[in-house]
C-alpha cells in the first residue's frame, strides 16, 4: 500500500490506483468527460488533469490514466490545473457550442462561448470525440464503430460511413454518449441506430417489439430452455411466476 | 405538494376537451381527498337540484392524499355525483388497485363533466388522456370490457367501466374496477351511463411523494401493530371476510329474514363465512396496500361452476335470508352477477326480497312477473338479478328498486329502505344504535357512515350494549365524523376495526407535511357529514325523512335472541340532533355552519 | 455460497396481491410510492392466485455472466447479485440474460435495477402483511425452502442453478 495525500488529505491505496480513483475514494470530484468506471481509460478528453508533486518535481497529469506507484502529493484545484481544464473545454466548446455539458463546464470553468465567426457552420455537432462509445462497442466484442480520419475531420463512424455489418442494435453508445450526440430511434417496431435500421422482435405472448434478433442471438442462454416462445423481460417475468404456483390457465375465473 | 399530486383532470365529455388545473390547496387541506375533496368540488360547481340523470350532473373520481401509498389499507378511492336513486349526494367508495393507479397517473381528482354524443371511454396514460370511441363496447359486461379496454390500450392500465345496468340506467348500478370491485350504491353507475361513458383506463408510472419519509414509515408501522394485535383484522376478517357476520349478527337476532318479517335464521350458518371458507374459498385478496385481506376468491359450485369474488356479509344476506335462501352457490352466483353487470347487491336482493313479500301478501300476481317469486326460490332469484341489469320483463321493475316497486303494488310499508335506499343487514329492532344510523345517514339506508356495529356487536373500540339507546348518538356522531374522514384521506372503513383518527392523523400529517391532528381530522369529518347534509336539505330532506320503516318501529321481532325488539328512533333522533347542532328538523343551525367553515350554505 | 445469514423467502400460497412490496421497495430506493420503480413485483393470476417476483440472487448468475463490465458481481460474503451502477455501458445484456425477468434497465436514469435486499433488511418483507415475502435466518429449513421454490422454477427451465 503506498500513502498519498490529495488536496491535503491522505489515503493508502494499493499500487497502480489511478489518481482518479483515489480520489474518489476521499471524495473529491474531479470532473471527466472521456472517463467511465466500466471502460478502459483512455485519457483522450484530457479534462481530468490534476497536479502532481513526485519527490518535488511539479507537473500536470491526466488522473484517469495516471497509475500511483509512489507516495506523491496531487492537487485537484490549482490555478495551473484550472487554467489547463479551460484550455481544454475552449478547443471542445469550438466545436461543439450546442452540447449542454459542455455549456455547464464553460459556465463552471469561465469559458467563454465562442464568437459566431469561429462557430462551425451548418449541423449540430455534440460529438466531443472522447471515444467512449468506441471503447464501449469494443468491449462488447462487436466493434463496430471506431474514430476516422484525421485532426478537423476526425469523427467517430461505421467503417467506410456504411451500416455495420457487427452492429446487434443494443445502443450501448448512445447510453455511454456524455453529450447524447448519438441517436437511437425506435418506430414502428423498427430501430435504427448508425443508420442501419433493425427490425424488432415482438414478443410472442404480448406482441410488444421489444428487441432486435442480433440482441437475442448475442443473449442466447447456453441452457436449453423448456419454453421455446420468444418471451420479453415482463412475460418472461409472467411465464417464470405461473410455472412457480404451476398454473396451467385452466382454473377460470376472472383476473 | 406531498400526498396529493397537487393535479385535477378536467374531462368535458360534451366537447370532448380535456384540461388539467392545480388542486385547490385550501379545499385539500379542509376536506382532504375522496369523498370530502370530492363532495367539495361538487358542491362548489354542481346545482343540487340538478337532474341526477342529466348531462349537467357531474362524476367526480376522488383519490385521497393517502390512496396509493403504504398508508393502511390506503387503495381506496371514491366516485361522487347526484345518485339518482334517492337524489341524495352520492359518494361511492371502492377499493382494488384503480383508486391509486389514479394517482400514480398524476392526479388527485378526475371531473366528468357533461355527456358524450355516442358511447366512449377515456384512456388516461400519464399525461396522454383521450376518448376513444365505446360503440363497440356499449351493452357488454364488465369482465367483457375490462379485458377488450386492456387489450386496446396497456395490459398493465387498471379499468374501471360500468356492465349492462349502468347504461340501462338502473337507479342502483354501480360502476366497477378491477372487475370486481365497487362503488356500489345509489346509483352512481347510472350517472356513468347517462354520460354515454362505457369506461375509464388509466395507466399511471409515476410516484408519490411523502413530506416525512421515516415519520410516514413509522405511523405506517405503529398502526399495523394495532391492525395485527386485534382479532378482527388480524384473524376474523382475513380467514372468513366480512361474511364472517352471519353467524355473528344471527346470533343478536339481528339477522332480517324474508324482507325483515324475521329477524333469527336458525339455517344461516349455510350462508356463512365458516361455510364459505370450508367449501368455496380459494383464495382471500387484498385491494392495493391492503393490510387485512378481506377480499374472497370464491367458487359457486354445482349448476353454476364459476370462479369470481365475493360475497361480503351483506351480499351473502340480501340474496340469502333476506329472500329465504340458503343455496350458498346461488348467493355466489347472484354476486358474481352482480359484478359481472354491475349491480349494487344490497338494492337488488331486497327489492327481490320485497318483491316476494309482495307475492306473498297477495299483492303482486306471480303470473305477471314471469318469475315463481316465492321466498326460498334460488334460482329465480338468480334469474331475477340478470334480468334487471337489462331491464328485461319483471327485471324492469327491480330496476327502481324497493321503493317504486311496494308503492306501485299498494305497499310501501314493505319497503326496507331509508331516504328510497335499500337498508343493509342489521335489523335495528335488536341493534339500536344501526337504527339511528340507518335514518340519519345523508345519503338513506346505509352502514358504512356510522358502523355503529363495530362497538354495540364486536365490542370494538369498546363494548355497548346493542339493546339500548344510551349513548348511541354520541357513539354514531364520532363513528359518522370518523368515517366521512376516513374515507377521505383514501382508508378503507375496515382499518378503523382496529385504527382511529389519531393514527389517520399521523399518516396525514405525515404525507402531506401539514399539521393535522386528532381534532383537525375529526372537525374535518363532521365538516363533509354537513356539507353532505345541506345538499340533502336542499334537496328537500329534512327530520320528516329521518326515519325508519314503520315495520322496524311497531312489529316487535316475531322470535330469536333479540324477540320482541322494536328500534326506539324517537328516544334517539332529538338527542342526535342536539349534539350535531341541528334544528329539532335535522337542519344544521347557522352556528354549526359557521363553526365549520360552512357559513355559505346555511 | 458461505457466510451468508439471512435468505429473503417467498411463499406465492400466502400472497393477496396488496403490493405494499413494490410500494415498500420503492419508498426505500428511489423515496416514492411508485411501484414501476420497484425491484419486487406482484404478478396476479386467475383464481385468487398471486405471486411476488424479485431477484433470487442465484449461485450461477445469468445476468453476472452477460455483464462485460463487471458492473455486476457475485458477492461471495453475502450471496448477492450486486450492481456497480457507475461501471454499467447500459447494453443490457444482463436483461435479455435473466431467465426470470427480474432484472430492468431504467432508461431514464441509466440505471440497471436489481434487488439489493435493502443492504440487510429488506422492506418488502418487513411490510408484506401475509408473511409471504420473509426474511429468515440461513438454517437448514430455509435454505430448503428457497432450493423447493427454486426447483418449483427451475421445471420451466433446464440445467440452469438458480
Amino acid at each position: 500500500m503506498i500513502e498519498v495525500t490529495i488536496d491535503g488529505k491522505k489515503i493508502e491505496v494499493e499500487k497502480g490506483t489511478t489518481a482518479l480513483e483515489a480520489a474518489e475514494a476521499l471524495g473529491i470530484e474531479i470532473p471527466t468527460l472521456c472517463y467511465h468506471p466500466g471502460l478502459p481509460a483512455d485519457g483522450n478528453c484530457r479534462l481530468c488533469q490534476v497536479e502532481v508533486i513526485d519527490r518535488g518535481r511539479k507537473s500536470l497529469a491526466i488522473s484517469c490514466m495516471y497509475p500511483i506507484r509512489g507516495p506523491v502529493e496531487i492537487f485537484t484545484d490549482t490555478e495551473d490545473v484550472r487554467r489547463a481544464r479551460k484550455f481544454v473545454i475552449q478547443l471542445l466548446i469550438a466545436r461543439s457550442p450546442q452540447s449542454p455539458v459542455l455549456q455547464k463546464l464553460a459556465e463552471e470553468y469561465g469559458v467563454d462561448v465562442p464568437d459566431e465567426r469561429f462557430v462551425q457552420k451548418g449541423e449540430v455537432d455534440l460529438c466531443i470525440r472522447c471515444g467512449r462509445c468506441v471503447r464501449a462497442c469494443a468491449e462488447l466484442g462487436n466493434e463496430c464503430i471506431d474514430f476516422v480520419s484525421r485532426g478537423w475531420e476526425k469523427e467517430v463512424n461505421t467503417p467506410f460511413n456504411e451500416p455495420s455489418k457487427t452492429c446487434i442494435g443494443c445502443g450501448s453508445c448512445a447510453e455511454v454518449c456524455p453529450t447524447g450526440a448519438i441517436v437511437v430511434t425506435e418506430k414502428d417496431g423498427t430501430r435504427t441506430i448508425w443508420d442501419r435500421t433493425f427490425r424488432l422482435v415482438a414478443c410472442d405472448a404480448c406482441g410488444t417489439p421489444f428487441a432486435t434478433e442480433e440482441q437475442l442471438e448475442a443473449a442466447k442462454p447456453e441452457f436449453e430452455q423448456t419454453d421455446t416462445r420468444v418471451l420479453c423481460p415482463r412475460c418472461r417475468k409472467i411465464a417464470e411466476a405461473r410455472t412457480i404456483v404451476l398454473l396451467d390457465g385452466a382454473q377460470g375465473g376472472h383476473v | 405538494m406531498y400526498g396529493w399530486t397537487g393535479t385535477v383532470l378536467r374531462i368535458n365529455l360534451t366537447e370532448g376537451k380535456v384540461t388539467k388545473e392545480s388542486l385547490k390547496k385550501d379545499a385539500a387541506e379542509n376536506y382532504i381527498g375522496g369523498r370530502g375533496l370530492g363532495e367539495k368540488y361538487f358542491m362548489d360547481e354542481v346545482d343540487p337540484k340538478v337532474d341526477a340523470l342529466s348531462p349537467a350532473n357531474k362524476l367526480i373520481f376522488a383519490t385521497g392524499p393517502l390512496t396509493g401509498t403504504m398508508g393502511i389499507s390506503t387503495g381506496r378511492y371514491d366516485v361522487v355525483a347526484k345518485g339518482p336513486l334517492n337524489n341524495t349526494l352520492a359518494s361511492s367508495n371502492s377499493g382494488g388497485y384503480f383508486g391509486p393507479m389514479i394517482k400514480y397517473a398524476g392526479y388527485d381528482l378526475i371531473i366528468f363533466e357533461g355527456k358524450a354524443a355516442k358511447p366512449v371511454y377515456v384512456w388516461i396514460n400519464n399525461d396522454h388522456v383521450e376518448l376513444r370511441d365505446a360503440s363497440a363496447l356499449w351493452g357488454k359486461t364488465v369482465y367483457e370490457t375490462d379485458d377488450a379496454v386492456k387489450a386496446e390500450t396497456d395490459p398493465d392500465a387498471e379499468i374501471a367501466c360500468i356492465g349492462p345496468a349502468g347504461e340501462n340506467l338502473v337507479l342502483f348500478a354501480c360502476i366497477m374496477n378491477d372487475k370486481h370491485r365497487a362503488a356500489g350504491r345509489t346509483g352512481i353507475g347510472a350517472v356513468m351511463g347517462s354520460k354515454n361513458l362505457k369506461a375509464i383506463a388509466v395507466r399511471g408510472t409515476g410516484g408519490i411523494r411523502v413530506a416525512d419519509r421515516e415519520g410516514f414509515l413509522n405511523a405506517v408501522r405503529a398502526a399495523r401493530k394495532k391492525i395485527s394485535d386485534n382479532p378482527v383484522t388480524s384473524q376474523g376478517l382475513p380467514t372468513f371476510g366480512s361474511n364472517i357476520l352471519v353467524n355473528i349478527i344471527n346470533e343478536s337476532g339481528a339477522l332480517p329474514v324474508k324482507n325483515w318479517r324475521e329477524s333469527y335464521d336458525p339455517d344461516a350458518d349455510r350462508i356463512s363465512g365458516e361455510t364459505l371458507t370450508k367449501n368455496h374459498l380459494l383464495h382471500n385478496k387484498g385491494c392495493a396496500s391492503c393490510v387485512i385481506g378481506c377480499g374472497r376468491v370464491a367458487k359457486a359450485k354445482g349448476r353454476f361452476n364459476e370462479i369470481g369474488e365475493g360475497p361480503e356479509y351483506e351480499s351473502a344476506w340480501c340474496f340469502g335470508s333476506d329472500c329465504g335462501i340458503h343455496d350458498m352457490d346461488a348467493v355466489l352466483k347472484a354476486n358474481f352477477l352482480c359484478n359481472e353487470l354491475g349491480l349494487d347487491t344490497i338494492s337488488v336482493g331486497s327489492t327481490i326480497a320485497c318483491a316476494m313479500e309482495l307475492v306473498d301478501i297477495g299483492a303482486l300476481d306471480p303470473e305477471k312477473t314471469g318469475y315463481d317469486l316465492k321466498f326460498g326460490n334460488a334460482d329465480a332469484m338468480v334469474a331475477l338479478t340478470r334480468a334487471t341489469a337489462y331491464r328485461d320483463g319483471f327485471g324492469d321493475e327491480i330496476a327502481g328498486g324497493s321503493y317504486r316497486l311496494a308503492t306501485k303494488y299498494g305497499h310501501p310499508e314493505l319497503s326496507m329502505t331509508v331516504k328510497k335506499q335499500e337498508m343493509p343487514a342489521y335489523d335495528p329492532r335488536a341493534i339500536q344504535g344501526i337504527g339511528l344510523e340507518y335514518a340519519t345517514s345523508n345519503r338513506g339506508g346505509c352502514h358504512v357512515r356510522g358502523y355503529t356495529i363495530s362497538p354495540e356487536i364486536l365490542g370494538l373500540p369498546m363494548k355497548m350494549d346493542p339493546s339500548v339507546t344510551e349513548g348511541k348518538p354520541e357513539i354514531l356522531k364520532v363513528f359518522q365524523d370518523l368515517t366521512g374522514a376516513l374515507s377521505a384521506s383514501g382508508t378503507c372503513l375496515f382499518a378503523s376495526f382496529a385504527i382511529g383518527a389519531d393514527e389517520i392523523a399521523a399518516e396525514l400529517k405525515a404525507a402531506t407535511g401539514i399539521d393535522y391532528t386528532t381534532e383537525k381530522v375529526m372537525a374535518i369529518g363532521e365538516r363533509i357529514y354537513n356539507l353532505e347534509r345541506m345538499f340533502i336539505v336542499q334537496n328537500g330532506y329534512s327530520g320528516k325523512d329521518d326515519i325508519l320503516p314503520p315495520r322496524l318501529l311497531n312489529d316487535p321481532i316475531p322470535a330469536g335472541p333479540a324477540k320482541g325488539g322494536v328500534n326506539h328512533l324517537p328516544e334517539m333522533l332529538p338527542h342526535y340532533y342536539e349534539i350535531r347542532g341541528w334544528d329539532a328538523d335535522g337542519i344544521p343551525k347557522k352556528e354549526k355552519l359557521e363553526e365549520l367553515g360552512l357559513a355559505d350554505l346555511a | 455460497m458461505e457466510k451468508i445469514e439471512s435468505l429473503l423467502l417467498i411463499t406465492p400460497e400466502r400472497c393477496i396481491g396488496c403490493g405494499t412490496c413494490e410500494l415498500a421497495c420503492s419508498i426505500g430506493h428511489v423515496g416514492e410510492f411508485k411501484p414501476t420503480a420497484s425491484n419486487i413485483s406482484v404478478l396476479r393470476f386467475e383464481a385468487g392466485v398471486n405471486v411476488p417476483m424479485t431477484c433470487l440472487q442465484c449461485d450461477k448468475p445469468a445476468c453476472v455472466a452477460a455483464c462485460k463490465t463487471s458492473a455486476l458481481h457475485k458477492d461471495a460474503e453475502t450471496g448477492l447479485v450486486g450492481i456497480d451502477g457507475a461501471r454499467c455501458i447500459g447494453c443490457r445484456m444482463c436483461v435479455m440474460a435473466c431467465p426470470f425477468g427480474n432484472i430492468s434497465y431504467n432508461a431514464a436514469a441509466k440505471q440497471t435495477m436489481k434487488c439489493d435486499q435493502c443492504g440487510g433488511a429488506p422492506m418488502c418483507a418487513e411490510f408484506c402483511p401475509a408473511k409471504a415475502i420473509e426474511y429468515l435466518p440461513a438454517d437448514t429449513a430455509n435454505v430448503q425452502r428457497k432450493k423447493a421454490f427454486a426447483a418449483k422454477l427451475a421445471a420451466g427451465l433446464s440445467e440452469v442453478n438458480v
